[in-house]
């Protein structure tokens, strides 16, 4: 994946939102299953996924429960299933929602691309280029709080417990056992922010013009996937604003799609695997050489 | 030219009193290159001196006098000089982070003055080697020892080269072998860069012999700025006196017109001075029928997780009533765990833990928490939840309330003042917030009392009052285990010492018994009397057998 993490943050952050959007904002079930499609064929390529079965079956739970709880909401549509309590359970319903657990688990699938590829710290260079800093230094700092926040919840968790402060007996009294844990690892956190802060002003942070050393250079790579991608976006969304993937559910299921458009759609989706494969075969070549 | 002067300087904080002055009339000055030490009681002003030095993190208050650096004064220089030129390493290293790896965290400093990508490289570059952190780089911090922790708090404030280097109590949490690996890091630092070093430190063996120069504190005010062979015949009857390393406090006793400085010269003139005896006889083991078995741990195995090895493998341990058991060992044996195990907050996977001579599964419901064992964390205040310590003290969940008379006479005889118990427990120095969170868990009248670590951070006064008290409880009937890596404080502290290795107990005896046997795990004392004393394993009785010895003769 070095090719895709060499990329500058901002591109691949472009690139993740033009497959997403156009997955989100339209209703489209082709274009929602194309997503997650080549979600899961990216995520498996690229190693983000490593136990597919595991996965696979949280997926597969998410699909079923989202699926069959959305017709228990929604009545509409004309073919009536069966009933429950006095409510039409119906198939365009049932459709609906298959409809939307796809985009949903394309969502999941597609941000663990993302959070394999963009770092912390590309994040917060990102942020620093478009002057967002105290932004960037609040997720910096959030995040490297989070295994420490968990380190501290188990210690104090066990200091209470050994010094009897912690009660099993009734649910109120161990509800407010759980509290005072909470309370003092809340009393913990204010006590390191404030030694964080007098930390980061001793390093100079109220300084004004900081440099960013993970800022990377433009590359061709980064050139070739902002236009690629600006290009096919633009004219998927000309096509669904002319109304080619026009999709309605109730009273009836209607689709329509454009193949030509589904297919550069298709292309789009492709990317991180087409980089990838480049990446695999410029490494074989490489090695018969070395 | 004095890179650094501080003339009549006085502070304090904009609530106090009209006369509370945290810091009263402090005057000194230090060249380039020189190392000052900053030595006194928790409280005296040490830290608060630091940071007046550092203009960034200046407490608020009302300040008179002058700090001149560089010939300029401290005020007037401007923040970018005072950022690069002035370095300050705080106390934890952990609170002091801001990044997630140990790259960025070497970056910050010069990304915050704006230096060009290629020369941040360069500097970590250099840095890095320097303190050997390269295996390092790409580590997060969260995943490093103590030790390694504050060696980076270090890199990434050296990384600028300042010409002045503040520290406050930067080992105060760190194990032995990590404190003396990082006073030889500043060593290092002072000798092949020149920084001027100011540092305030309780546990002095390790830099008082590099120091120049000894400014010592008492409730805020300067009492004298010496070089420590003269500052030790200054301080010979003070409390704090305690505080120096065996071989000045033998010095100062036996009135040497040279100050002994290390353990290897106290070791020469100990051999030339008095004659060699026979001590290998053991001491006999106190006899156990007097006194009852507290807690008994019998082929007890512990891992956290399915495929790791075993922290604990085949252990057996026992204490008894009345008695005060040390367990030592080196960093990530498992010594807290072992004390969890004790307490019942882990679980043993194999072998039994009687406490009381029950099995520790036969208490239900947290019974063993009220009347039996009771544990005191590294962190003392993590048992604080309250705004106000009595508050604390009275409301005990799952006991019945306590009188306020109880409570003072429990923290009365543990030697905490009565006006301690109106604040905050933030606002409590280490040693007082320690002492209330004993105070609690002495409330719930514990039989086993465990204490993980609670030398850290103190000074040698308030580790005197811990280790008395410890003394104190044992004789009242408790049994007393405490975890620390002191073995100093252990010497003073314990009936017995227990040292955990390889997951068991390797080996278990009496104090004066496991001091003389061992060559690392021990005390300076023991060293230096080795086939001269049999019994001088604390610096008290090295010092008594040598006036008792000179008596003799």
């Amino acid at each position: 994946m070095k090719l895709l993490q060499g990329l500058r943050p901002a591109s691949f952050c472009i690139y993740f939102i033009a497959v997403i959007s156009i997955a989100m904002f339209s209703i489209s079930p082709i274009l929602r299953l194309i997503c997650l499609a080549m979600g899961i064929i990216n995520a498996v390529f690229l190693h983000v996924i490593r136990k597919p079965l595991r996965d696979f079956i949280f997926y597969f739970f998410i699909l079923l429960l989202i699926s069959f709880s959305n017709p228990l909401f929604n009545t509409r549509g004309n073919t009536v299933l069966f009933y429950v309590v006095n409510r039409a359970y119906t198939l365009e319903a049932l459709f609906y929602g298959i409809n939307n657990a796809a985009v949903l688990l394309a969502v999941l699938v597609w941000f663990r691309i993302f959070s394999e590829i963009m770092t912390s710290d590309k994040i917060n260079s990102m942020l620093k280029s478009f002057h967002f800093h105290s932004l960037a230094s609040i997720l910096t700092l959030t995040l490297r709080y989070i295994p420490t926040f968990k380190q501290r919840y188990n210690e104090i968790h066990m200091a209470h417990k050994t010094s009897g402060l912690l009660s099993d007996e009734f649910i109120l009294k161990k509800i407010a056992s759980q509290l005072r844990v909470f309370f003092s690892l809340a009393t913990y956190s204010f006590e390191m922010s404030a030694s964080t802060a007098e930390s980061m002003k001793a390093r100079g942070y109220l300084l004004e013009n900081h440099t960013d050393i993970n800022r990377s250079s433009v590359k061709l790579s980064d050139i070739i996937i902002i236009s690629l991608t600006v290009i096919l976006f633009v004219m998927l969304y000309i096509s669904i604003a002319l109304g080619s993937f026009n999709t309605s559910f109730y009273p009836d299921i209607s689709i329509k799609f454009s193949k030509s458009c589904a297919i550069v759609y298709f292309i789009l989706c492709t990317f991180p695997t087409v980089f990838q494969a480049k990446e695999e075969l410029s490494w074989r070549f490489y090695q018969s050489k070395i | 030219m004095a890179l650094l002067s501080v003339e009549n300087l006085s502070f304090c904080y904009p609530l106090a009193a009209q006369n509370a002055f945290k810091l009263n009339n402090i005057s000194f000055s230090i060249e380039s290159g020189e190392m000052l030490l900053l030595y006194g009681k928790s409280g005296s002003g040490k830290s608060t001196l630091l940071k007046l030095l550092k203009p960034e993190i200046s407490p608020y208050g009302k300040m008179t006098g002058k700090i001149i650096f560089e010939d300029k004064a401290l005020s007037s220089i401007s923040q970018k000089e005072s950022v690069s030129k002035i370095g300050f390493v705080a106390q934890n290293p952990s609170s002091s982070f801001v990044t997630e790896k140990v790259i960025t965290e070497l970056a910050f400093l010069l990304e915050n003055l704006n230096f060009p990508k290629d020369k941040i490289l360069q500097r970590i570059a250099e840095i890095s080697v320097f303190f050997g952190l390269e295996s390092i780089l790409d580590r997060k911090l969260y995943t490093l020892s103590s030790g390694q922790k504050q060696l980076v708090n270090l890199a990434a404030v050296m990384v600028g080269y300042p010409q002045l280097l503040l520290l406050d109590e930067p080992t105060s949490r760190l194990d032995p072998i990590s404190t003396e690996n990082f006073y030889n890091t500043l060593s290092k630092i002072r000798r092949e860069l020149g920084t001027t070093i100011v540092l305030c430190e309780h546990n002095i063996k390790n830099v008082i012999n590099d120091c120049d120069n000894m400014l010592f504190l008492e409730e805020g005010e300067q009492k004298f700025l010496l070089p420590p062979s003269l500052a030790s015949k200054r301080l010979e009857n003070h409390p704090m006196f305690l505080g120096f390393p065996c071989s000045y406090r033998l010095s100062a006793s036996l009135d040497l017109s040279k100050t002994l400085k290390t353990p290897s010269e106290c070791m020469e003139f100990v051999r030339k001075s008095y004659k060699n005896e026979d001590i290998s006889k053991k001491e006999d083991c106190v006899s156990n029928d007097d006194l009852s078995v507290a807690f008994e741990l019998k082929d007890v195995y512990f891992r956290f997780e399915k495929h790791s090895r075993d922290i604990i493998s085949d252990l057996n341990f026992s204490s008894n009533y009345g008695e005060v058991t040390a367990i030592c060992g080196a960093n990530g044996t498992g010594k807290s765990t072992l004390l969890n195990i004790i307490a019942g907050a882990l679980p043993s996977l194999h072998g039994k833990v009687i406490i009381d001579k029950k099995n520790i599964s036969s208490y239900k419901n947290g019974s063993l928490y009220r009347g039996n064992v009771a544990l005191l964390p590294q962190n003392p205040r993590d048992l604080f939840t309250q705004d106000c310590v009595l508050d604390d003290l009275l409301s005990l969940p799952n006991y019945p309330k306590k009188s306020e008379q109880e409570i003072l006479t429990v923290v009365e005889s543990l030697g905490l003042e009565r006006g301690l118990l109106d604040l905050n427990p933030l606002d409590l120095s280490e040693g007082e917030i320690q002492r209330a969170a004993l105070a609690k868990l002495l409330l719930t009248n514990p039989r086993i009392l465990l204490l993980d670590e609670p030398d850290k951070g103190l000074d040698c006064v308030n580790l005197r009052l811990l280790s008395d008290t410890l003394r104190a409880l044992s004789s009242q009937g408790k049994c007393v285990v405490l975890v620390t890596h002191n073995l100093e404080f252990a010497a003073q502290a314990s009936d017995k010492i227990a040292m955990l290795f390889g997951g068991r107990i390797s080996s278990y005896d009496t104090t004066r018994n496991f001091l003389m046997d061992n060559f690392v795990y021990t005390t300076d004392a023991s060293r230096i009397s080795r086939n001269v004393f049999p019994c001088a394993y604390t610096t008290e009785r090295l010092i008594d057998s040598c006036l008792h010895k000179m008596g003799d003769d």
